[in-house]
């Protein structure tokens, strides 16, 4: 009677481990492991988006640029292969001047107004162009109730700037390439 | 017996959970900074870029400076001058004023022999340019090379290679020589062989402008900005495809860097990847002839 009564409780661990190892794997690995793709996708859309508009600041005219973005599809389309969805982009041309807070942004191919160019008034300036894309990033499993990041996917703004290389002037028209 | 036997069985069970809550918990920081490393390769691949960038502005600056290109440019288009006005004066003596023609023949002599020297001195300075923008090159990869390696347990970045160099000019960069006024049947001449573009009046880049009198000497005139309204053209990075190689023996005015950089992501047997960047970019341009 002794020995029934002292029966092991080994086999009930093992009962509670199964369940809790679920409850681990569903409600916190798998969503943490979701979560941690969205940094991987973030980081990598980052890194493409700054290289691209590194070239966009290296093109001949500024109307160039804007041309290119968007004749341009390579970008999206690799965005697009790491899961990330661009919705939309804009493309602005920033102008800092001498004085500390003093800036201007130029949107399209709005032209610069000669202060701000340079050897005018307000310069010597700092010329950047800012690109900023509307991305869509998803967890690797997505479904269910939408909660952005965790079942369907993040919406995020990514800011990319690099400075404008192509400070002379068009020996045919004279105008500075910043404004074409 | 049976007292061992209880004794195992009051062995406490919990605290498993922890432990393994733990190994999951570490198990994800890894993963999630592994993962993280491998999205800084794009941070990695900027940053070589970006030193990529920098020694080719270095090699480019170091081309043209103090606009030795430019003043080259601009003393050839000269001495064309001289040399076609020379020609002309020596026949206009031998033919019709033969009590100058000995002097008219001096100065075309002179004219042509300085020709010659300076077509020498150009392609000396190609040389010296050449291998100032390369030494200049090497000066700065020498500073910036140690702030590239990275030594992580998952990821090793290592020192980029020794840059490639290679010189060259820029697609729809013209010369920097304003057309010459003066001489009328030389201005004809120039037209007749396109030398000067009809809009920006400037000499075409990368051209022999040879003169129908005398065919035998060699006036290369190269690719550079040309300073407009006194402004001059900064140097600055372009892209790829605007880069041309030269063909001839022209002055080169755009510096291209390629550099390679070796990324170890210490996962698996061959995980090795080498990364290529490339940076061009154009010399600062000529100045303004006074």
């Amino acid at each position: 009677m002794s020995i029934t009564s002292q029966r092991g409780k080994r086999g009930g661990t093992i009962a509670e481990f199964g369940t809790a190892f679920v409850v681990l794997v569903v409600f916190f690995f798998i969503p943490l492991v979701n979560l941690s793709f969205i940094a991987v996708r973030y980081f990598i859309a980052q890194g493409l988006i700054q290289e691209y508009v590194h070239r966009l600041a290296q093109v001949e005219k500024r109307s160039d640029a804007y041309s290119m973005l968007s004749s341009d599809t390579w970008w999206k389309d690799f965005c697009d292969r790491c899961g990330v969805t661009v919705s939309s982009h804009v493309l602005k041309l920033q102008v800092c001047g001498a004085n500390s807070g003093e800036k201007i942004t130029v949107n399209g191919g709005a032209p610069v107004s000669t202060q701000w160019l340079p050897g005018g008034s307000k310069g010597p300036c700092v010329y950047t162009m800012d690109l900023f894309v509307d991305v869509n990033v998803p967890p690797i499993y997505s479904g269910g109730p939408s909660v952005p990041g965790i079942t369907s996917p993040l919406p995020l703004q990514i800011a990319a700037h690099s400075n404008w290389e192509n400070l002379s002037r068009n020996p045919v028209t004279t105008e500075y390439f910043i404004n074409e | 017996m049976i007292r061992t036997h209880e004794r195992k069985n009051i062995r406490r069970n919990s605290g498993n959970m922890l432990i393994l809550s733990g190994v999951f918990i570490t198990l994800l920081a890894v993963l999630a900074l592994v993962a993280c490393s491998f999205g800084g390769l794009f941070f990695v691949f900027n940053r070589i870029q970006t030193t990529t960038d920098e020694l080719a502005l270095t090699g480019a600056r170091k081309l043209n400076e103090q606009d030795r290109i430019g003043q080259m440019n601009n003393m050839i288009a000269r001495c064309r001058q001289l040399v076609y006005d020379a020609h002309k004066s020596h026949t206009y003596a031998y033919e019709d004023a033969s009590q100058l023609n000995q002097l008219a023949e001096q100065l075309h002599d002179e004219a042509r022999e300085g020709a010659i020297l300076l077509e020498a001195e150009r392609q000396k300075l190609r040389v010296v340019a050449v291998n100032e923008a390369k030494s200049a090159i090497t000066e700065r990869y020498e500073e910036l090379k140690e702030g590239h390696s990275l030594v992580l347990p998952w990821l090793k970045v290592a020192i980029p290679t020794t840059p490639m160099v290679e010189f060259g000019y820029a697609k729809d960069i013209r010369s920097n020589v304003a057309e010459l006024k003066g001489i009328d049947d030389l201005e004809m001449e120039d037209n007749k062989q396109s030398f000067v573009l009809t809009d920006s009046h400037l000499y075409k880049e990368n051209i022999d402008a040879k003169i129908s009198t005398d065919t035998e000497l060699h006036f290369r005139i190269s690719s550079l900005p040309a300073p407009v309204q006194s402004t001059v053209a900064p140097a600055r990075c372009i892209l790829a495809k605007q880069y041309k190689s030269l063909v001839a023996a022209d002055l080169p005015s755009v510096c291209k860097v390629e550099m390679k950089l070796g990324v170890d992501t210490g996962i698996g047997a061959d995980a090795h990847q080498e990364m290529k960047s490339t940076g061009i970019a154009v010399a600062t341009g000529g100045e303004k002839v006074l």
